[in-house]
């Protein structure tokens, strides 16, 4: 082919191939197989490439968590949850870059709905946060499905704040199974106790009374594991 | 003319492998193959779909990395050491050239995504004890889809230089990735029109499904064919009309 007629009917060339990478896409579309798992070739690239950075991340959000702590601990020490709302785009960003940073999902759903009880603040919003705060608790089950002390947060805040006992049985349901991890003792003690609760208002003695059974084992263990003392305090 | 085009695509393809980049990109990947079934999202149950997942995922970084590296600075730095003038003195069309380019790497593209999906393989086989044979269809649709990229930035490159090639080339395939968010905005707008590069992506179905049937590789082939003939006609019409 010489230079001129390739010139000649590139444009044409051009066209016909366009049209056959639509119609082959066309055709892709419907015999493209289903699978589970439905992911683009970016999503694919962004899981594997958050798997790999797992070190970085964790380092990130550890770092960020060190800085936060202090504030949280001495200076706001005793001004209550609510005024702590500043925190919350760090801690968000923790666990974004950590979903298994267990703390993060613990305070922050707190300072969320706390933070709509303050002086000043109107129902609407109030509501917003309460529905923000129970969403990112949440968040942190789905992330930490073993997390003892999430599992009782989230039934917790459903009880308490939502007034929903019905949808918090199943979190302590979860929270009673044998594979769920507790750090210490001492917090599964505490957890229980939510547990036990969220049982009596749904009516379930027996189910309460279990819990209480493990909290006289914790209570009668000598060995029982304490949680740790905050030395910043 | 056969001859030409398999003369150019020979010293293209001897020159890549003589870089050591190639080697670069292989060496990195290969590890990052064995410490994927390490990683610590593994938790959940799917150990085995997740590992082809990222192997799939990795190799196709790999491989666009390496496609941009062999094919963004190709022609240009031939322009610019004056190198070009002794194919295109001989009885070489441009289009020859441009399209022999392509060729070259598009061989030395399918050799790394070969070896890469062996090693892939080799880790299944060590770790999981399965050799993972259904890899082979992705690392196919991967080598189409890394085709189509190097065609496009063989084309840009006629025109332009390694920057713009390689800032053009991630762009584009943004661009083909991005069907499916682009036409969430715009409802009622037919999907197919939408020239993107997804009929390539086989990732799930070989990672967590039942892989891909022959209808299906012989439809990605023509895709494929379409985008090639169509950007290497483009960039050698540029070429053709480029004042050397």
């Amino acid at each position: 082919m010489t230079e001129r007629s390739y010139t000649r009917y590139a444009p044409a060339l051009v066209v016909l191939a366009l049209a056959v990478v639509l119609g082959g896409q066309a055709v892709a579309d419907r015999v493209a197989p289903q699978a589970p798992n439905g992911a683009l070739t970016g999503q694919s690239l962004g899981r594997a490439g958050f798997a790999y950075l797992t070190g970085l991340r964790q380092f990130g959000a550890a770092y960020l968590w060190n800085r936060l702590e202090p504030q949280m601990h001495e200076y706001y020490g005793g001004a209550g949850l609510g005024k702590m709302s500043f925190m919350l785009p760090s801690i968000k960003a923790i666990v974004t870059l950590d979903p298994q940073f267990v703390e993060g999902y613990y305070v922050a759903p707190e300072i969320l709905i706390e933070s709509g009880q303050r002086p000043g603040v109107t129902p609407a919003v109030a509501a917003e946060r309460l529905k923000a705060g129970l969403d990112l608790a949440k968040e942190g089950v789905v992330n930490n499905p073993k997390s003892g002390v999430l599992l009782a947060s989230y039934a917790e805040l459903l009880l308490t704040r939502a007034k929903d006992a019905t949808a918090a049985l199943p979190y302590a349901e979860r929270g009673m199974s044998p594979d769920v991890v507790w750090r210490t003792d001492e917090e599964k003690w505490d957890s229980y106790a939510v547990l036990r609760a969220i049982f009596t208002k749904n009516g379930l003695p027996a189910r309460a009374a279990e819990a209480q059974a493990v909290m006289d084992a914790i209570s009668a263990d000598p060995n029982a594991t304490k949680n740790a003392v905050d030395t910043d305090e | 003319m056969l001859r030409r085009l398999t003369a150019i695509a020979g010293a293209v393809f001897l020159d890549a492998i003589k870089r050591k980049v190639v080697y670069a990109v292989l060496f990195f990947a290969v590890i990052l193959a064995f410490s994927a079934p390490s990683l610590p999202s593994y938790g959940a149950g799917v150990d085995v779909g997740v590992y082809r997942e990222v192997a799939l995922s990795l190799t196709f970084a790999a491989a666009l990395v390496l496609a941009l590296a062999l094919s963004a600075n190709r022609i240009p730095s031939e322009v610019e050491r004056r190198t070009v003038y002794n194919v295109i003195a001989k009885p070489v069309s441009r289009w020859e050239y441009v399209v022999g380019t392509w060729i070259g790497i598009a061989v030395v593209m399918a050799a790394v995504i070969a070896a890469f999906t062996a090693v892939d393989q080799l880790v299944g086989l060590v770790r999981y004890g399965d050799p993972m044979w259904r890899l082979w269809q992705g690392a196919l649709a991967i080598w189409l889809e890394t085709g189509v990229l190097t065609a496009f930035a063989v084309a840009v490159s006629a025109l332009s230089g390694a920057v713009v090639v390689t800032v053009a080339t991630l762009t584009f395939a943004f661009i083909g990735h991005a069907r499916q968010p682009v036409l969430a905005s715009a409802p009622g707008f037919p999907a197919w029109l939408y020239p993107s590069l997804d009929s390539f992506n086989i990732i799930n179905p070989v990672a967590h499904g039942a892989g891909v049937g022959v209808t299906y590789v012989a439809v990605m082939a023509l895709v494929f064919a379409g985008w090639v003939v169509a950007l290497l006609t483009l960039g050698s019409l540029g070429f053709a009309r480029r004042d050397l």
